[in-house]
């Protein structure tokens, strides 16, 4: 018998026991997150979600509108054009993924509302210039990425990663837009929520 | 990742940001380093003067700034960017306007559609209420579509004094 045979056995051996408890733990980890542990979602608590994520969608279908707007005011050199066009396109994906959460729990998703609505609501009459534009989409992309970090506690858990990743998005659009406008860097952590 | 590194990546990822919106970058000599460490007023990659976190509509703020130090002005730049996705104070927008809320009847803007749960909730917004609700808006108004919660107890308290500043409706 040479050194590596008797070293073998014994690291499949030992490999072997590892597996067979990690196995189970893992087992028992899955079963009880389908089962047991996680209760299932009240009617109540279904309905909270279903309110939470229109409101997102609502979010959304005006971000998409406020990129329209800015993207077609005159008001915008073409590679900021471009850069919007992007952005809006995330939003559009966002409130894909929303849609199809309400309609996976039953509800209604929020219809947008015209144009001119939402010209009125962000008073897109009062910008005159790129800067304006600039600012404008950038205290949305902010204010959308706090509205999601601060909205997780609140839904099921099961929509918690979307949220945050959406938040993402959100915080990597004020970031680029933040720049565009020549703001500083924030010095301290935590920038968002 | 050397300091040095960092530097030019920063320079660089400025630049790129700047070209990108069609101005041109800044300097390069606002991009050296602070020789004492960082400070809000001194950590930062563009120009001295621009040296404060510019918020928005011209707000201003930073550590150590006599603006941070106004409740009123930190409530509104709190405001802006807590609560400036679904809200301002004349419009309505997901959320309904917030000009006169405190001490308002909740649910009483005449042109906003309201969630069952707000249609059915009867209070006054006042100082304690309006803090119950941004603590968490289900536990005051179970189904209610908003879902944001702001757990900074100051947070809240400057946002609320915000509120109750700013003129109500004529």
């Amino acid at each position: 018998m040479s050194d590596q045979d008797l070293i073998m056995p014994s690291r499949r051996a030992m490999l072997g026991t590892t597996g067979r408890t990690l196995s189970l733990a893992g087992i028992a980890m899955i079963a009880g997150g389908c089962t047991g542990i996680t209760a299932p979602a009240t009617a109540d608590e279904t309905n909270s979600d279903v309110q939470i994520l229109n409101a997102a969608i609502a979010l959304e279908h005006e971000g998409i509108a406020a990129y329209q707007i800015a993207a077609t005011s005159g008001l915008l050199d073409p590679a900021v054009v471009d850069i919007g066009v992007i952005f809006q396109g995330h939003h559009k994906g966002h409130r894909d993924e929303l849609v199809k959460a309400v309609l996976a729990l039953g509800g209604v998703p929020a219809e947008e509302q015209s144009l001119d609505h939402y010209a009125a609501a962000l008073d897109a009459a009062s910008l005159t210039n790129q800067t304006d534009v600039l600012r404008l989409a950038l205290r949305l992309e902010t204010g959308a990425a706090n509205a999601y970090l601060g909205l997780i506690p609140s839904l099921g858990t099961d929509y918690h990663q979307i949220a945050a990743r959406m938040a993402g998005d959100e915080a990597f659009h004020a970031a680029i837009l933040a720049n565009a406008l020549g703001d500083p860097i924030p010095v301290a952590p935590l920038i968002f929520g | 990742m050397t300091y040095a590194l960092m530097r030019t990546i920063s320079a660089a990822c400025v630049t790129l940001f700047l070209m990108g919106c069609g101005q041109n970058p800044a300097a390069p000599s606002n991009t050296e380093p602070a020789s004492e460490p960082p400070t809000a007023q001194s950590a930062v990659i563009n120009p001295p003067s621009m040296a404060i976190l510019i918020l928005d509509d011209g707000a201003v703020s930073g550590a150590g700034s006599s603006a941070t130090d106004n409740k009123l002005e930190r409530g509104r730049a709190l405001y802006q960017r807590q609560c400036g996705a679904c809200h301002s104070l004349d419009q309505n927008r997901v959320g309904p306007k917030h000009r006169g809320v405190v001490g308002r009847v909740s649910g009483d803007v005449s042109d906003y559609r309201y969630s069952r749960a707000l249609q059915e909730l009867d209070l006054i917004w006042t100082v304690e209420t309006l803090d119950a609700w941004l603590e968490n808006p289900s536990q005051v108004a179970p189904g209610t579509a908003m879902g944001f919660r702001l757990r900074d107890a100051d947070d809240r308290a400057a946002i609320i004094e915000y509120l109750g500043s700013v003129s109500p409706e004529p």
